[in-house]
């Protein structure tokens, strides 16, 4: 449900000019697979936890960072990267 | 009698582990990490159940839990595979020019992030366990935007949500909010950031989100000139 809510507002923002990353957990991929997605990065985390563990600011960095490589490298829609 | 009472015995003992295991899906034991325990049979969910115990019981040793986090993290991955988001047609892209330098990046999370002196439910608002008997008010609702200020520190935010356990974010704001990172970046000049950033919660209408909710946002960040968006699910 959430994931997909974010992939709804991704999509509309795309669409009125304004380039988006979603990061969403493995559990919900297909979800950003159905709704076409135009960047999305893929963590292996927890539900609740999509940027990293509590307390765990390197992991959260890394997965800013990768989610920002994403952002600038995408070359076309529904680009996914899996961290 | 005595013939039919093992199996009516038997359809009790599954009756009884059927209910339980629902009853993480907003019931008696409600806990939206298993909250997904509804979704599997019950040999599913029992080998599930005895795993993690045996896991726990290693980890009383071992000190380390990053296995477990693993089972129960492939678990959910595994339960929720199924779901029914439908399929949509097109699949809108519009291109990065230059890197983001430059840039002003707008982060949004549906994580139900919010200023402590701005709950969106009003002063005095239901915890986030309480907040889960209003699910059903939630997905019927039209969500609202939480504005944080780019400058708000991880010790001025807290977190409701009906649909993920909150207290995750409540302890640190990181694991769905990563303003804080994002400020890091800044500051190294990778990039600009927005003057506000937003959340909202997650757990809503997606009628009306699609319909009214995302165009009416979109119009508002584009007024306020984002140049690019992160964007976290929950």
């Amino acid at each position: 449900m959430c994931h997909g809510s974010v992939g709804l507002v991704a999509r509309e923002l795309e669409a009125n000019g304004i380039p988006t990353v979603s990061v969403f957990v493995e559990a919900f991929a297909h979800v950003a697979g159905r709704l076409r997605l135009p960047r999305v990065l893929i963590t292996p985390h927890l539900m609740g936890r999509t940027v990293g563990p509590v307390g765990d600011r390197g992991r959260q960095s890394e997965v800013v960072e990768a989610a920002l490589d994403l952002l600038v490298d995408a070359d076309g829609p529904e680009t996914v990267r899996r961290l | 009698m005595t013939d039919t009472q093992p199996q009516d015995d038997e359809q009790q003992r599954e009756l009884a582990f059927r209910t339980f295991r629902e009853s993480f899906y907003y019931g008696d034991h409600a806990d939206m990490q298993f909250k997904f325990l509804a979704k599997l049979d019950d040999d599913e969910a029992a080998d599930l159940v005895a795993e993690i115990l045996a896991g726990l019981g290693d980890a009383f040793d071992t000190g380390e839990l990053a296995p477990l986090r693993d089972l129960v993290q492939r678990a959910q991955a595994g339960a929720y595979a199924g779901d029914a988001t439908p399929q949509v047609e097109d699949a809108p892209f519009t291109p990065m020019s230059g890197d983001l330098s430059g840039a002003r990046l707008l982060l949004i999370s549906a994580g139900g992030v919010f200023r402590r002196d701005d709950d969106p439910m009003g002063p005095g608002g239901p915890s986030q366990h309480e907040s889960l008997d209003l699910i059903k008010d939630f997905l019927r609702g039209t969500p609202t935007l939480s504005e944080i200020p780019v400058d708000t520190v991880d010790a001025q935010l807290t977190a409701r949500h009906p649909g993920y356990d909150a207290t995750t974010a409540q302890r640190d704001p990181g694991t769905v909010f990563p303003l804080d990172v994002l400020r890091e970046q800044a500051e190294q000049g990778r990039l600009g950031l927005a003057d506000t950033h937003y959340t909202f919660v997650g757990a809503t209408s997606q009628t009306r989100l699609r319909k009214e909710v995302a165009p009416a946002w979109a119009g508002r960040f584009v007024a306020e000139e984002v140049d690019v968006c992160l964007l976290v699910a929950t």
